[in-house]
């Protein structure tokens, strides 16, 4: 049995708007193995997004974390205080999101960025002891100079972005986020977060505003990353081809819900949620001719007032009687494959 | 093959530069190319796609066409006539025969008029239908692309993403034009509800025998709509041929490379990947030569000094590239 990373239990997140109460997450559980690449799938407004945010606790007014656990390495981040909470954000958890030009500051440089993270997790003191010896020879410090700290942090900044395979890190280390191209953003933005070596990176659509050319680019970075740091993925994307592409295991989300959870091949070869088979019809493939599409009739429910029972039910072909009354749970109906649904009561 | 006469719209050599600079007392700095030499020919009843990354100057060409940007030089046939000749007053006249739909049905719609005003505009403008025989026409066509009569008297905001498409459809089919130039339709939507826009747009292109532009940076999209695949780079065209031709046995190393990169949702398929090295350059001071030669896998001596012209490599298939000759 592989070894769980996280883990994340029955999480119920409400936002409180003036129209009303949007149950954005209703009762989301899913666990994710040490070293894979976990993938959340699902249409706007499903709640991917809310998911992740609520993992580095990052939900803010007027939304609320109302129930549920989030284990992470044994430990439920959801009754750690925010001084623990800043502590874990960055250095074990980190985030890159969709629009790099939102999440970075236009006012710093990329290396200032990238430094703040570092400075703010790292003890480089060790190695700045040793630039210290080495090359400005002063063998009787007791503590490195701040001249010594700054080029070890430097030093570390320009590793993360070798990292990222940016080109020229010591060009773009002095360099204003407008300056750089989309492609080189986002890249930039992975630097910041594999800077401290977490341990769970979260991609949230991190690829969704590039072109498919860049975009290819970004996906093979990302997996190469993965092996060379082994650190644990949660890619989070509307994309089923970037699914199928990069990710173990995947969660379909609906709604605020669970709908399926299991394999990625498995997903793709034998889908059970009613809603998942309806997804993967109605994506035109690049590789075969002649598909007609099956559009999934309706559109996303309003959070606000979401249907009784089994959220997908007035959109979904199979729905019975029980589907309008009473809510399906998630449930195991073959090894390591999860399906909340009525058809497999 | 389809005969000369069945092209509904011919581009000749079209540019479109946009001046850079050049206010006031400052001197013109250069100009960005975004069309530079581009020559369509869309036959009567098909789909005609235009694919290329963002950048690549597809919205420019289609706003072009429409004369909604005036081109620099080119000539632009419709049903053989030459638009870039025609007044305002005839071009306005024409416009009745090509409508465009664009990207963001969130910004093309008035947020202050309901949708019966934005559907009959056209029908109003053009002194077409008023009164009930208005307010019966609209319904038609909000019928028409599966709306209903209690959609009249809303507002845009009032209306998902998917069904502020269909109005801005129906909007486009008021004046029963023969030609759309649809702009990246979809891109907004969510999976499950681009199908249900593809094949509207599929039927009613059955059903009024619609020639549809459509402009698109998503291949998947591309390969289940379109007869036809412009593939542009740079304010350039780079390949031409069927879909069925061009996705089988793409040409052009750029061609290859984009279609390449898609992810594909199939967890089973091996693929080759050609991974493309650095980004688009600017379109304001364009490689000499073969605008993709500093990206190219396949790069020769000549490609940097000489532009290559699109020809027909095999019959029907055109490709502007070195490679080829």
């Amino acid at each position: 049995m592989p070894e769980v990373l996280l883990r994340v239990k029955n999480l119920r997140v409400n936002f409180y708007t003036y129209a009303g109460v949007v149950k954005a997450l209703d009762g989301v559980s899913f666990e994710i193995y040490k070293g894979e690449a976990f993938g959340l799938v699902g249409e706007t407004g499903c709640g991917k997004s809310v998911t992740a945010a609520s993992i580095l606790r990052l939900v803010d007014k007027p939304g609320r974390i109302v129930d549920g656990e989030i284990i992470f390495e044994g430990e439920d981040l959801l009754k750690k205080s925010e001084r623990e909470m800043r502590e874990i954000r960055g250095s074990k958890i980190a985030i890159v999101f969709q629009d790099p030009m939102t999440y970075l500051n236009p006012v710093l440089t990329i290396g200032d960025q990238i430094a703040e993270t570092i400075r703010e997790h790292q003890d480089l003191t060790v190695e700045a002891l040793e630039i210290e010896r080495n090359e400005y020879h002063n063998t009787s410090a007791e503590k490195p100079s701040k001249k010594a700290l700054r080029e070890a942090v430097l030093r570390r900044v320009e590793e993360a972005l070798k990292m990222v395979r940016m080109p020229d890190p010591r060009v773009v280390i002095d360099q204003y986020p407008h300056e750089l191209s989309g492609g080189m953003r986002q890249r930039a933005m992975i630097a910041m977060a594999i800077s401290c070596n977490p341990k769970f990176l979260i991609l949230d659509e991190a690829t969704t505003f590039l072109d498919v050319t860049i975009q290819r680019q970004i996906l093979e970075l990302v997996k190469d990353l993965k092996d060379r740091l082994g650190c644990t993925l949660m890619i989070i994307t509307h994309d089923m081809g970037i699914i199928a592409e990069t990710c173990d295991r995947v969660a379909v989300m609906y709604a605020g819900t669970i709908a399926e959870c299991a394999e990625t091949k498995r997903i793709f070869s034998k889908p059970l949620h009613p809603y998942t088979r309806g997804l993967l019809d109605a994506i035109p493939l690049p590789t075969e001719d002649v598909k007609v599409l099956k559009p999934i009739p309706g559109f996303v429910p309003n959070l606000i007032n979401p249907p009784p029972g089994c959220r997908f039910h007035p959109r979904c072909p199979e729905a019975m009687e029980v589907c309008s009354r009473v809510k399906p749970e998630l449930r195991e109906v073959e090894p390591g494959h999860q399906v909340a649904c009525h058809l497999y009561g | 093959m389809k005969s000369g006469e069945d092209v509904i719209l011919r581009v000749v050599n079209l540019k479109k530069y946009f001046p850079l600079g050049g206010w006031f007392f400052k001197r013109r700095s250069g100009y960005v190319k975004a069309v530079d030499g581009v020559d369509l020919e869309i036959y009567r009843g098909e789909t005609a796609a235009l694919v290329g990354e963002s950048g690549c100057g597809k919205t420019t060409l289609g706003r072009t066409i429409l004369r909604l940007i005036e081109p620099t030089s080119g000539e632009i046939y419709f049903e053989g006539v030459n638009l870039l000749k025609l007044s305002k007053g005839e071009m306005r006249k024409m416009r009745m025969n090509m409508q465009l739909v664009q990207q963001d049905p969130q910004s093309a719609l008035d947020p202050r008029m309901t949708v019966k005003a934005s559907v009959g505009e056209p029908l109003v403008v053009h002194g077409i239908a008023r009164g009930r025989e208005l307010r019966r026409r609209v319904l038609h066509l909000l019928r028409r692309v599966g709306l209903g009569e209690e959609h009249m008297n809303r507002f845009p905001q009032e209306f998902s993403g998917g069904q502020r498409q269909r109005i801005c459809i129906a909007r486009a089919l008021a004046l029963n034009p023969k030609f759309i130039v649809l702009d990246e339709p979809t891109s907004s939507l969510d999976v499950s509800v681009q199908a249900q826009i593809l094949n509207l747009l599929k039927d009613l292109q059955r059903d009024l025998g619609l020639t549809y532009l459509f402009i698109s940076h998503n291949l998947s999209v591309v390969r289940y709509i379109s007869d036809h695949v412009y593939v542009m780079y740079l304010g350039n065209i780079v390949e031409k041929a069927e879909t069925r031709e061009i996705f089988k046995n793409p040409l052009h190393p750029y061609t290859r490379t984009l279609f390449s990169a898609v992810p594909i949702p199939d967890p089973n398929l091996k693929r080759k990947r050609l991974s493309i090295k650095g980004e688009v350059p600017s379109a304001i001071d364009p490689p000499p030569g073969c605008r993709f030669h500093p990206r190219c896998p396949e790069a020769m001596e000549v490609c940097s000094r000489v532009k290559p012209e699109l020809r027909e490599v095999e019959p029907g298939h055109q490709v502007a590239c070195h490679l080829y000759r």
